[in-house]
């Protein structure tokens, strides 16, 4: 309780010493000298007159200031509450420091030859630039929508005006105006540290942000005073002047739609809400609907939220009255219950009723491979569970050694797939069904994996480059004519590892990599991305030829975005090597574990995956082709083109990658 | 009775008589004979001999390491397993060797101590942050394997650098490992090397004095540490490199005046050279960290405490303390590799920043890619010695394994992903230079959340938190 204590007092005498605070004594102090100026000057030279005038007991102990001060007194004890509570900006800064390097892929510094005095200068105009706009939104924000006006308004109720009527403030408008100085606090912060590192400090005077301490000890206190201090007219559409802000606590709305700006008067001036202070001060400050009970505390914590909450009401209302329809209708409820109750049922019935488990390892998304689980479930009742990762699985299955549960392995890609046969994690298979189903080329020699569906590599090429579609095989790519007009993803990833592993095999490691380095040469940008990537780069006109992977298109091309589509629609496809060996096709597939607690099981599943029904949802699901001979292309694919394939023996491709590797590294890929 | 007490006499005699043998009250040695009825003639029971031999073995082999010539090559390999699976005689001293005035006493690896190796006393569990499960000797044998055939250690296509890897992770598995797991652990049990028997028969040593000189000896600090300043203590690895004067090192490191550096009591090796760095503020702003004085003042108070039970079993709370000894030890060792992963991580991401301003504006990256490389090296190899130690690191490991990955981010978005049947690298496109980086600001946060390093140096964000906290408190609710 002490030290609770002893922190409440402490806030309560900070904003007095801490010169980063608006009624730090020395700002008070200046504010004082230059009211004294100013109403001697209007008491004509008396002394005393402007003395009774400062200080006249009408508006320091009016009720609307006794209010003020209360209002202090409390306020520090519920924000000593509710501020830690909030999100800190070094948390929000950090935050966004971590996104930036997602949004820039990285970190560069800018301007490394830049003076450290420079940048900080630039750190603490920007910072002071953007505390003062975003000051002015919010402000604005809180005098248009009814549900903020209704804590503001608060502050407006203020009939008598001193420096303490700045802490007049609902909670709820002390909380948004925390999150605004955290946002504006960490978006610069983040931002600069970003970009300039360690050089971004901010110039201080007696530590205060350098302009704010200007803004203060320039009379800013006068703002809620009675002194009424303008700028003349010029200065005033640069400055907000006391004066102005006096003009904004006028009584008359027509005064108070104005001057929301607090250092700043260009933001209103922008924004059109700019009053100069020419015609003199405001008759009365306050609302015109002040009521006997304005000031009390009672009313002014508790009306704003009885006000916001009739504001929100009718949006409110219309949910319950919806929910209070749907429960009162007897029948409607009991029909809900049941359902409920019945799925419930159900779920546990399944769940008991599976006879058999079997639990799948697996590279490809969830989404993905859950239509074929769900056919299969559907099919023999098995319960399958997956396990999913797009790396390391390979490490965990050998780690887990003669305990793993796994039995089905499901990746993509035949380098991937070989990791499992290498590290001989796979069980070799005896199916009948999987070798008439699987052509040889597509499963390894000792049947311990298989392919599943095919994905053919396929050139995209800019609708509107005519020349391009000249292109008739891979080899046409290397060809010096189409210089800076190729995109690709980078060489190290596995798909343009095994396009080059096939052109090994078709023409040895000299001509692939002669191929490989005149590719490289046509490339129009560093090697980036992914497949998608490289057809937007042709939308983007970045380049007008890319290599990518057939069921990218698909996907683009049915995408639920828009932009995506029409990333599709400004490319065709073709299929190369279509008068020779015919296109480079990769497949995904699988095995069954080494380990397996469940061999039978897991053969019939991948039994299942080679069927009809399994091969067809290859083409609908994800644009892929049919491994199975007797299944044909989907009506999609087929419009995209027909084509033959490559039909090396695809273990081959992943002998030949560590070669195809070195070649990728020797051209820089 | 009678013939022990007058053989305890004489060897008080001589103990008194010899200078060497005066024990120094901050200094680790000199500390007399107290195994009842030992007949030999040493005069004092310290001896940790084995163990800077090991120092001496490691320090050779990531020279050996660097010095391949880019073809496969056994003789080297050959070499460099001598170093490090053999226990074979008339293997010299690679490193350190005399340089300028800094002389070193001992020019033969059998003149510290004959027959040691590493791998016997390689942490034997399974690497979970390399591919394949190997053990911590077949990781090093590993990249023994590929350091032979590496030009000067380095392969600029995968991004390893075989020198720092070795060296960094032998720093944890067979230095930090042995003593804090092993001597610093089950050996302050009662009944496993108890203080009334000499460790082996015939030695001059009870069971507790040598498990625990083991365990000094690990460290590789000189005995006179307590009389040096940190940066004293790192000026004698450097071996006057780093001095104003290179007869400087010289002049800390040897205690008795004979001109010569002896390997076996006055050298600076690996642990201890990173928790003086750190202490003296090499590497940065001033850290404020005493990682090498607390370390060396607990092995010294440790032993004083064995000393003072004469050759007796030590009782509960004798062993409880000296356990205190050994958890003050234990600890600060673990944030003295801590602190060097995360400086390392600091390190590999403003090469990140250099190597990403050099490809935009397609410069020649040959130079600062082997800068990044080499500091990977040092960030893998760390961040794996972090984790041979005698807790499981649990989560925290299996975050740091992932984040650095297998191999580094490259230059062409590649990143060893496996290892493969042959020892092939097998590479895949890894994330973006964006996510590569955060992993290594995410890395630094991990190592302040876990092991509460403090003198992070290299740090990535702390530049954002500085600033924050300049700008002041928002807390109270002015109005405008």
């Amino acid at each position: 309780m002490e030290a609770v204590l002893s922190e409440y007092f402490g806030q309560l005498t900070d904003p007095f010493f801490n010169p980063q605070k608006r009624v730090f004594a020395g700002y008070l102090f200046s504010a004082l000298a230059i009211a004294f100026v100013v109403a001697i000057v209007h008491s004509r030279g008396s002394w005393l007159g402007a003395w009774r005038g400062l200080f006249s007991r009408d508006i320091w102990w009016s009720k609307s200031a006794r209010a003020d001060y209360l209002i202090l007194l409390t306020n520090q004890a519920v924000m000593m509450g509710v501020v830690p509570r909030l999100i800190t900006k070094l948390a929000f800064a950090m935050l966004l420091f971590e996104a930036m390097h997602i949004w820039f892929d990285g970190r560069l510094l800018l301007w490394p030859s830049a003076p450290g005095w420079m940048i900080a200068a630039a750190f603490t105009v920007l910072l002071f630039l953007l505390d003062d706009a975003a000051k002015y939104v919010v402000h604005r924000a809180l005098h248009r929508f009814p549900v903020l006006w209704c804590f503001h308004k608060v502050h407006h109720t203020a009939e008598t005006l001193t420096p303490f009527t700045v802490y007049r403030t609902h909670p709820v408008e002390g909380v948004i105006f925390a999150l605004r100085t955290v946002v504006v606090q960490a978006i610069a912060t983040a931002g600069f540290i970003f970009f300039f590192g360690d050089r971004a400090e901010l110039v201080t005077l007696l530590g205060a942000n350098a302009f704010l301490f200007a803004f203060n000890a320039a009379g800013s206190n006068l703002r809620h005073s009675h002194v009424w201090f303008g700028y003349g007219r010029i200065l005033e559409h640069v400055l907000i002047s006391p004066a102005q802000h006096q003009l904004h606590h006028s009584v008359d709305r027509h005064h108070g739609d104005a001057n929301f700006g607090a250092v700043l008067a260009i933001w209103d001036w922008i924004g059109g809400s700019l009053q100069f202070a020419d015609n003199g001060p405001p008759e009365r400050f306050g609302l015109s609907d002040n009521r006997s009970d304005t000031h009390d505390l009672a009313t002014i914590y508790l009306k704003p939220m009885v006000e916001a909450a009739h504001c929100l009401y009718r949006p409110i209302k219309k949910g319950i009255v919806m929910m209070n329809a749907l429960l009162s209708n007897g029948f409607a409820r009991r029909t809900a219950i049941g359902g409920l109750g019945a799925l419930l049922c159900l779920s546990i019935m399944v769940v008991s009723a599976a006879a058999t488990e079997l639990n799948i390892y697996s590279h490809r998304q969830p989404f993905l491979i859950k239509p074929f689980i769900d056919a299969y479930k559907a099919k023999t009742g098995t319960e399958i569970n997956i396990v999913y990762a797009s790396k390391g699985l390979a490490q965990r299955l050998q780690a887990e050694g003669g305990r793993s549960p796994a039995d089905v392995i499901l990746t993509v890609d035949i380098a991937r797939l070989y990791v499992y046969a290498d590290k001989k994690l796979l069980a070799p298979v005896e199916s009948d069904v999987l070798s008439r189903n699987v052509p040889s080329h597509l499963r390894a020699p000792d049947n311990t994996w298989f392919a599943f569906s095919k994905r053919a590599r396929v050139v995209a090429i800019a609708n509107r480059s005519k020349d391009a579609f000249a292109i008739k095989n891979y080899e046409d790519l290397a060809d010096p004519k189409w210089r800076g007009r190729i995109c690709t993803r980078p060489g190290s990833h596995v798909y343009n590892r095994a396009l080059v592993a096939s052109l090994i095999h078709a023409k040895g490691v000299d001509a692939a990599e002669k191929w490989a380095s005149g590719v490289i040469e046509n490339l129009a940008r560093r090697p980036q991305g992914n497949d998608r990537a490289q057809v937007k780069a042709i939308y983007e006109g970045v380049c007008d030829i890319a290599i990518i992977n057939n069921y990218y298109y698909g996907k683009l091309k049915h995408s639920a975005k828009p932009v995506q589509r029409d990333w599709a629609a400004a490319v065709k496809l073709i299929f190369p090597n279509q008068d020779g060996r015919g296109a480079h096709v990769n497949i995904s597939g699988g095995g069954v574990a080494k380990h397996s607690k469940n061999k039978a099981e897991a053969v019939r599943f991948l039994e299942f995956l080679t069927s009809k029904a399994a091969q067809d949802l290859y083409g609908s699901v994800n644009y892929e082709y049919p491994v199975n001979p007797a299944v044909d292309v989907p009506r999609e694919l087929r419009s995209w083109g027909s084509f033959s394939e490559d039909k090396m023996p695809i273990a081959r491709i992943a002998k030949l990658a560590p070669k195809a590797q070195m070649i990728i590294d020797r051209v820089g890929w | 009775m009678h013939k022990s007490t007058t053989l305890g006499a004489s060897a008080l005699t001589i103990v008194l008589l010899s200078g060497a043998a005066i024990a120094d009250d901050m200094v680790y040695s000199g500390f007399p004979v107290t195994v009842n009825g030992y007949t030999g003639k040493k005069t004092t029971s310290v001896s940790y001999t084995g163990q800077i031999a090991r120092h001496v073995l490691h320090d050779s082999l990531k020279k050996l390491a660097n010095s391949g010539n880019g073809k496969p090559n056994p003789e080297l390999k050959a070499k460099m397993l001598s170093y490090y699976s053999t226990k074979d005689k008339g293997r010299m001293v690679i490193a350190p060797k005399t340089k300028g005035p800094f002389a070193i006493k001992q020019t033969g690896v059998d003149d510290i101590s004959k027959g040691k190796n590493l791998e016997g006393k390689t942490y034997k569990g399974t690497i979970t942050g390399m591919p394949n499960n190997m053990t911590g000797s077949g990781l090093v044998k590993f990249w023994i394997d590929k350091a032979s055939s590496a030009n000067k250690g380095v392969d600029m296509a995968n991004g390893y650098n075989y020198g720092q890897l070795i060296s960094k992770f032998i720093m944890g598995a067979v230095s930090y490992n042995q003593a804090v797991d092993n001597y610093l652990d089950e050996k302050l049990e009662a009944d496993n090397k108890p203080n009334n028997k000499p460790y082996k028969k015939g030695a001059p040593y009870t069971g507790k004095e040598h498990s625990w000189d083991e365990g000094f000896g690990y460290f590789g600090t000189p005995a006179h540490t307590l009389k040096l300043t940190p940066r004293n203590v790192y000026e004698i690895a450097k071996q006057g490199s780093k001095s104003k004067k290179p007869e400087d090192a010289l002049a800390y490191a040897d205690y008795n005046k004979d001109g010569k550096v002896d390997l076996k009591t006055e050298m600076t090796f690996g642990p201890a050279y990173y928790a003086a760095g750190f202490d003296a503020s090499v590497y940065g702003k001033s850290n404020g960290t005493d990682y090498l004085h607390t370390i060396t003042k607990a092995f010294l108070d440790g032993r004083k405490l064995i000393d003072s039970a004469k050759g007796k079993k030590l009782t509960d709370a004798q062993r409880a303390t000296l356990k205190d000894h050994a958890a003050t030890i234990s600890a600060n060792w673990q944030k003295v590799l801590a602190e060097a992963t995360y400086k390392y991580a600091g390190s590999v991401y403003k090469d990140l920043e250099k190597l990403k301003t050099i490809v935009e504006a397609n410069g020649d990256t040959t130079k600062q890619l082997k800068k990044y490389i080499k500091h990977w090296g040092e960030l893998k190899g760390f961040s794996l010695a972090l984790q041979t130690g005698k807790e499981n690191l649990g989560e925290t490991a299996t975050r740091l394994n992932r984040m650095i990955g297998f191999g580094p981010l490259m230059p062409n978005l590649s990143q060893v992903v496996d290892i493969d049947s042959k020892g092939n690298y097998v590479r895949d496109q890894g994330g973006s230079w964006g996510e590569y980086m955060l992993h290594m600001a995410k890395i630094q946060k991990l190592l302040i959340d876990k092991f509460d390093v403090k003198a992070r140096n290299n740090a990535i964000t702390g530049g954002v938190a500085e600033l924050t906290k300049k700008l002041g408190g928002g807390s109270s609710a002015e109005n405008d």
